[in-house]
């Protein structure tokens, strides 16, 4: 059982509320100990990996600073990455794999920035153990990330501790971050979830049909796959804001990406530029040539796919985006694609816009059929059977689970999000800094209608869990 | 000095947030909450006030929603109300009292015991579960809160799933956007909406009701609640009276009942089993049990209705309202069930002579929208005259053909043989419009026909066409057509709602 969202709020204010009540000094061990509560009731299995992934992070870089040899300290960071690494595998492709404790992929990956931060003094190791293991395990990013960095979150937890009360309690702050919050339910309520329904319901059935419901099949998931993870970030960055604790934006507008490069650079911006920082700069990066670069680049991308999942499908859709990558990349080497884009015209953008989802939603297939053949045969069905007489016969139209009524509310939702995520994108603002410039009439009318039109609108019941991200099962 | 009055225009604006939501999210959950309808309890018109005169409640299974509340009014002048659902149990009975009487104050408590020594009870399954977050249809409350965890702890549901849902009611169910109606915004009927649908049907096999001097043990949830029924009654000082409708109840139901019948004398509530009183009350199996021969129909529910009507003023001294002001929905919900009722009767009958007759009786009582078209004198056998004769419409109409609108026997509308029409008329509920479109014309803008609500009740465009409609309630009595020379003198009709 996840915690879901009528457990979830209440308590976030309890903890706002207790957080403002105790005393300031310990208010990171209230959040350190709210956190492993959260984390234990939402019923994981192995739960003490958390912890113990935080005594490791503690123990390997206060072990380094206390050692002068640099053998030494590297010993420490690869056995213990190696520890790390050996337990996601572990957990991925062992027997034990149904006893896999919730958040492992992301919470693991904090561990190893901070460990191999540290070793390469880009930041300072920390002495209190308190802020490791809360690092670790601050609850709004454990199940599903943002992958934070230490040297953004700690220093953040130790202002935690001294700011006062005032600070705390910051109205302009809790309300912008309310609005993130709630931006992020109705993305994921209202949109994500509707878009499950078609998704689901032509992947599972997908031989009964032919090109024009595949196609529809794959952009309802790849739009779907966005709004639910990027809801879950929003709402992860909100709820982290209201204790003044600012982590990363982890998605800006991917979809109007004008490459796939670009669209790197915009979705999962944490996991890319962890893979950047502690993959892809470690092997050379583009430092020793055009060709290593090409190699650095694919092997980033498959070990993306394996961090995503443990079948061949996932290997498939990372060397996808390897191959998209390096093609990229020789295209722009050699002149075929320009670099800057910011030169580039509004129809030429447009164009590679489609281009580039086009791509990324075919890769996608590979994510989300259930196995690499199911993947193939969808695909196949896709180029092979013609069906684009269904686009007249509306009864089959409407027949993936969504009637007209919900294609509608689906279509009115979907444009409210381009609108914003275009808006946000252009003047490189977060929801609630956009809206602030809109002035507080437009704000309090637009946060009202999200907000109703979640609570009218919104997929809850019996059919969807509400609380289950498509990104926990990672 | 900036930063404190941001803070405070930020304040004044979330304040404006709050008040416009809650004032929004009211008028929303208004129209979105699940309100129950006729095979459920319904609460929801007791919140909104409608029960707060009411002198009689009849409570619990589908066997109590069969009576006939609004007889009780027509014959006595007793205001009742009637919280009754599919199989409702005795728990949700229980509570259900108890929210009553949050917002009434009756002087009598009918509570229906066909469900309380439910053995379902023992053995609970998930439907059962289901109903009491939907169909009862409570406001969250501490008296809800009490109902939940007795679920949780009677029926073991697991807190973490079930359970949680129960106690964290959340009002809404998704995609009830999808299946608002008229109902959901307008609550014309209270006391109607909240009854169950008549049953018209008979037996069509052969049964017999009988008495058992058997007594059978009744579950432990049963009893529990039997006992905090009579003990609510007796500390809010209202006379509580059990009872049991007629129907061939296998043996172990019969004891069953017998038991509750020892348990009420044993507490001085009187308890009326209706199996004893098939002769006294005139039932007749043949005729007054529908067909499923579990209920009564609208028959039996007529003569068990009469029987408690007197018995209420005979021992309880029940007061007749008729005329005191504050009961006037009682009396707009009796009319909407005599037109229900003659849309039943007019529905069944498919023979314009006898239709015809029934129509004349009604002229005076509502409005009736008569249009003649196409070639509607062609072999004519004289049908359509027969039913024009009977209404005052205009001499010339036969001839001339047309639309004519009789407002409660007076000509509101006559279209006086022109071929190409428009007229519309509102009325307090709704808006009736005529767009008439000579044959063949193809540059009318209009649709040809009669609109009410937009939908249209043109049934047979050679022949006459006839709707009846109430505009104080709102119902289209009944709508047909009629051929120039009809088949076996027979109706064309459409479905209606």
């Amino acid at each position: 059982m996840f915690i879901t969202y009528q457990l979830l709020f209440p308590l976030v204010f309890i903890i706002l509320l207790l957080e403002f009540i105790v005393p300031k000094k310990i208010r990171s061990f209230l959040l350190l100990a709210l956190s492993f509560f959260l984390y234990y009731i939402c019923g994981t299995a192995s739960f003490y990996i958390l912890p113990a992934m935080g005594v490791v992070s503690y123990a390997s870089t206060m072990a380094m600073k206390k050692l002068g040899s640099q053998t030494a300290k590297k010993v420490i960071l690869f056995s213990s990455i190696t520890v790390i690494v050996g337990l996601m595998l572990a957990f991925r492709y062992t027997g034990i794999k149904n006893a896999a404790p919730l958040g492992l992929s992301f919470f693991a990956l904090e561990a190893i920035s901070y460990i191999s931060d540290c070793y390469t003094g880009k930041i300072e190791t920390e002495n209190n153990p308190l802020y490791v293991l809360l690092y670790i395990a601050f609850f709004p990013t454990v199940i599903s990330g943002p992958i934070e960095r230490g040297g953004n979150l700690i220093p953040q937890f130790k202002k935690l501790d001294s700011c006062s009360r005032k600070d705390l309690l910051d109205i302009n702050r809790l309300c912008d971050n309310a609005i993130i919050i709630i931006f992020g339910m109705f993305v994921k309520l209202v949109i994500a979830d509707r878009l499950s329904i078609v998704s689901n319901t032509i992947f599972s059935t997908y031989y009964r049909y032919g090109t024009t419901v595949l196609i529809i099949g794959a952009i309802s998931f790849g739009m779907q796959l966005y709004c639910d993870f990027m809801a879950y970030s929003h709402i992860a960055l909100g709820i982290a804001g209201m204790f003044n604790i600012g982590i990363m934006d982890n998605f800006k507008a991917p979809y109007l990406s004008v490459s796939v490069t670009d669209f790197w650079r915009r979705w999962h911006i944490s996991l890319s530029s962890w893979l950047r920082d502690y993959v892809y700069i470690p092997l050379g990066g583009n430092r020793k040539g055009k060709l290593r670069k090409y190699l650095n680049t694919f092997i980033t991308f498959v070990i993306s796919g394996i961090w995503h999942g443990s079948g061949l499908s996932f290997l498939v859709w990372g060397c996808l985006h390897g191959l998209y990558i390096m093609i990229e990349n020789l295209l722009t080497d050699i002149g075929l694609m320009k670099k800057d884009k910011s030169s580039i015209p509004f129809g030429g953008r447009f164009l590679r816009a489609i281009v580039t989802f086009v791509l990324v939603d075919f890769a996608w297939i590979f994510f989300k059929a259930d196995s690499t053949k199911i993947a193939c045969a969808y695909i196949k069905q896709m180029f092979t059977v013609k069906d684009f007489w269904i686009l007249s016969d509306m009864n089959k139209f409407f027949s993936f689970g969504l009637g007209i009524q919900e294609v509608l509310i689906l279509i009115t939702a979907l444009l409210i999000l381009a609108g914003m995520d275009f808006v946000t994108y252009k003047n490189n603002l977060r929801v609630d800094s956009w809206l602030k410039i809109q002035g507080p009439v437009f704000r309090v009318i637009f946060t009202l209608a999200i907000l109703l039109f979640t609570i009218v609108f919104g997929i809850y019941g019996e059919t969807v869990d509400p609380a289950t991200f498509y990104y926990m099962s990672f | 000095m900036i930063k404190n009055k941001q803070a405070l225009l930020r304040l004044i604006e979330l304040i404006a947030f709050i008040i416009a939501f809650i004032i929004l999210s009211t008028q929303l959950m208004n129209a979105l909450v699940i309100k129950g309808h006729s095979s459920e309890a319904r609460m929801y018109d007791v919140y909104e006030g409608y029960a707060q005169n009411s002198d009689v409640l009849f409570i619990g299974s589908s066997h109590a929603g069969q009576l006939v509340g609004r007889n009780l009014w027509r014959d006595y002048g007793i205001a009742s109300y009637t919280i009754a659902g599919n199989s409702q149990p005795i728990d949700v009975t229980y509570h259900s009292i108890v929210e009553f009487l949050k917002h009434s104050d009756p002087k009598v408590i009918m509570v229906e015991t066909a469900l309380i020594p439910d053995d379902n009870m023992e053995t609970p399954d998930t439907e059962y579960e289901g109903r009491i977050q939907s169909d009862a249809a409570f406001r969250y409350s501490v008296n809800y809160l009490k109902l939940a965890s007795a679920q949780i702890k009677n029926f073991n549901l697991p807190l973490k799933t079930e359970g949680i849902q129960l106690l964290y009611k959340w009002p809404l169910m998704h995609d009830r956007y999808s299946s608002l109606t008229k109902d959901d915004f307008v609550i014309d009927t209270p006391y109607l909406v909240s009854d169950t649908l008549p049953l018209y049907s008979v037996p069509e096999e052969e049964a017999e009701i009988v008495t058992s001097e058997e007594r059978a043990p009744i579950s432990d949830i049963g009893r529990n609640y039997l006992d905090k029924t009579i003990k609510l009654c007796k500390e809010k000082n209202i006379q509580l009276v059990l009872f049991h409708t007629p129907y061939p109840a296998p043996e172990t139901t019969l004891a069953q009942q017998n038991t509750i019948s020892d348990i009420a004398a044993e507490n001085n509530v009187p308890f009326i089993d209706f199996n004893y009183l098939v002769d006294e009350i005139g039932f007749d199996i043949h005729t007054d049990q529908a067909r499923d021969l579990n209920h009564v129909n609208l028959s039996g529910g007529e003569k068990i209705t009469d029987y408690l009507g007197k018995y209420l003023i005979e021992n309880y001294g029940i007061k007749d309202h008729r005329q005191d002001p504050g009961y006037e929905t009682w009396d707009k919900d009796l009319k909407a069930w005599q037109v229900l009722q003659l849309k039943e009767s007019f529905e069944k009958t498919n023979n314009i002579a006898e239709w015809s007759d029934l129509f004349a009786g009604q002229l005076s009582n509502y409005m009736v929208i008569l249009t003649l078209s196409g070639d509607y004198t062609s072999e004519s056998d004289g049908s359509i005259q027969s039913i024009l004769e009977k209404a005052p419409v205009p001499e010339d109409f036969y001839e001339k053909g047309g639309t004519v609108i009789l407002y409660r026997g007076n000509i509101l509308y006559y279209s006086g043989g022109c071929e190409t029409y428009s007229y519309s008329h509102k009325f307090e509920n709704a808006v009736v419009s005529i767009d008439r479109v000579a044959s063949g014309s193809e540059d009318s803008p209009f649709e040809d026909g009669i609109y009410i609500w937009n939908e249209n009740y043109i049934i047979n465009s050679d022949g006459l066409n006839v709707t009846i409609y109430d505009d104080s309630l709102d119902i289209v009595v009944d709508s047909i057509g009629v051929d120039a020379c009809p088949d076996e003198g027979k109706l064309i009709r459409n479905e209606i709602d």
